[in-house]
């Protein structure tokens, strides 16, 4: 041990080692063991420097008065830390299982309003309007669902259809040269009709839908007027 | 403000380690496990053995009794609530309340920039033990005789200059730069002067113990 460290230790047991000298000797403090131990007996030394003080009486009241005040505030009972660290262990658990359900709960919701975020942004609403002269009020939405390959269609004020005709729903998609056939229906006296339909084969991205009248039963490729249209 | 607010780093220490350990005194180990788990009783035990010199060593650093007591109060409020913090492989008890007493006492002269007075108070204070001890428990007085007794033999060893230059940096709490403008005497010097009368009481006490 050299002197100058020497002079530090004994300069920072009696703290008047200042500035960055006295930072960079607590660093070094930190990795010498050695130099540990020379503070601690230097630390012993300066203590015992204590009693080289003039004795002077203690006030024989201040003893109760020290005492009344710390049985007021008692103390950190640092070796009680074995006692309470399994029920501080079980609280961290309990906390952490409370947050993980709430967590999933939470997750379940928001994957249940994703899903149904999901369906929505799947759904395609389409309103077809008339492209004859005779029912210029005839009027259809369509609702699709891709992912699940059916959808719903509504239609009103559409002339009621012959008897040896019917109405039949076409799904354009750009991948198939011709439209895809949804199927065939014919409307009540009010020319109304609300009924769920399912293409006969899948459509991917449909550009748009119409509806033509063909002879009874339809057909496999459009052949009769477009009556309404719209994507 | 709490010790560690010095310069000098807070007596909460690691244990040593390949620096050897000190041998833990049993009787220290004791009392601060009863005083750890809340024994008021332990704690009035380690009051009687160590307020007498706790005290006379405050008083030397405040020179008045008012304060002196608050610091006391003080000082022992925050050994108890920080009696977790002593670890006996480190230091004895005694030091360590030494320790925890002492940055009270100095934060307070600091705090009330009564440097001046205080050292020229200190330089003029009789350096010899020759006053009676305040009423106290018999067995603590005779061990308190017996630690005066080695403290009178290692500081016998130690030069004027150097007690001088201890006096006023323990006692007194003045910087380096104040004792050596106190004392007119190089900075160099007064750190050498500090180190030397450390170091020789350190020896001292060693052979004490041993």
């Amino acid at each position: 041990m050299n002197e100058q460290l020497e002079e530090q230790a004994s300069l920072y047991v009696l703290g008047i080692l200042e500035g960055p000298e006295a930072d960079a000797f607590a660093q070094q403090l930190e990795n010498n063991a050695e130099l540990r131990a020379l503070v601690d007996d230097l630390d012993e030394a300066a203590a015992m420097y204590a009693r080289s003080a003039p004795a002077q009486p203690l006030p024989p009241d201040l003893r109760a008065q020290v005492l009344r005040r710390v049985t007021v505030s008692k103390p950190i009972p640092f070796p009680k830390r074995v006692n309470w660290l399994p029920w501080a262990i079980a609280a961290c658990l309990a906390l952490v299982c409370s947050y993980l359900v709430a967590d999933r709960v939470g997750l379940r919701q928001r994957v249940t309003s994703l899903e149904q975020r999901d369906v929505l942004s799947q759904i395609q609403i389409a309103s077809l309007s008339s492209q004859v002269q005779n029912a210029p009020d005839a009027n259809a939405v369509v609702v699709w669902d891709e992912q699940k390959q059916r959808g719903v269609l509504k239609v009103t004020q559409l002339p009621r259809n012959a008897s040896d005709h019917d109405y039949q729903l076409w799904l354009v998609d750009p991948r198939y040269k011709n439209p895809v056939d949804g199927g065939v229906f014919h409307v009540s006296n009010d020319g109304s009709l609300n009924v769920p339909f399912q293409p006969t084969i899948p459509v991917r991205g449909a550009k748009g839908f119409a509806i033509s009248l063909e002879r009874k039963g339809g057909v496999t490729k459009a052949e009769g007027p477009i009556v309404l249209l719209g994507k | 403000m709490e010790p560690h607010s010095l310069p000098r780093k807070s007596p909460t220490r690691a244990p040593r380690n390949g620096g050897g350990s000190r041998l833990p005194n049993e009787a220290d180990v004791l009392l601060v496990e009863q005083i750890n788990q809340g024994d008021d009783h332990a704690f009035a035990t380690f009051y009687d053995r160590f307020a007498p010199g706790l005290f006379s060593m405050i008083y030397a650093i405040l020179h008045d009794q008012k304060e002196s007591e608050d610091v006391l109060q003080e000082a022992f409020v925050q050994m108890w609530k920080r009696t977790a913090t002593y670890d006996a492989t480190r230091s004895s008890l005694f030091t360590w309340s030494v320790m925890i007493a002492r940055h009270k006492a100095i934060d307070r002269v600091r705090s009330r920039q009564r440097q001046s007075r205080l050292a020229e108070a200190v330089a003029n204070e009789p350096g010899d033990i020759t006053a009676s001890a305040p009423v106290e428990r018999a067995d603590h007085q005779l061990a308190r005789n017996d630690e005066r007794e080695r403290v009178r033999t290692a500081l016998s060893q130690l030069g004027a200059a150097q007690r001088e230059a201890l006096d006023l940096a323990f006692f007194a709490g003045l910087t380096q730069t104040q004792i050596s403008e106190k004392l007119g005497t190089p900075l160099g010097t007064v750190k050498a002067r500090i180190r030397r009368g450390l170091m020789a009481l350190r020896e001292v006490l060693g052979r004490a113990k041993s």
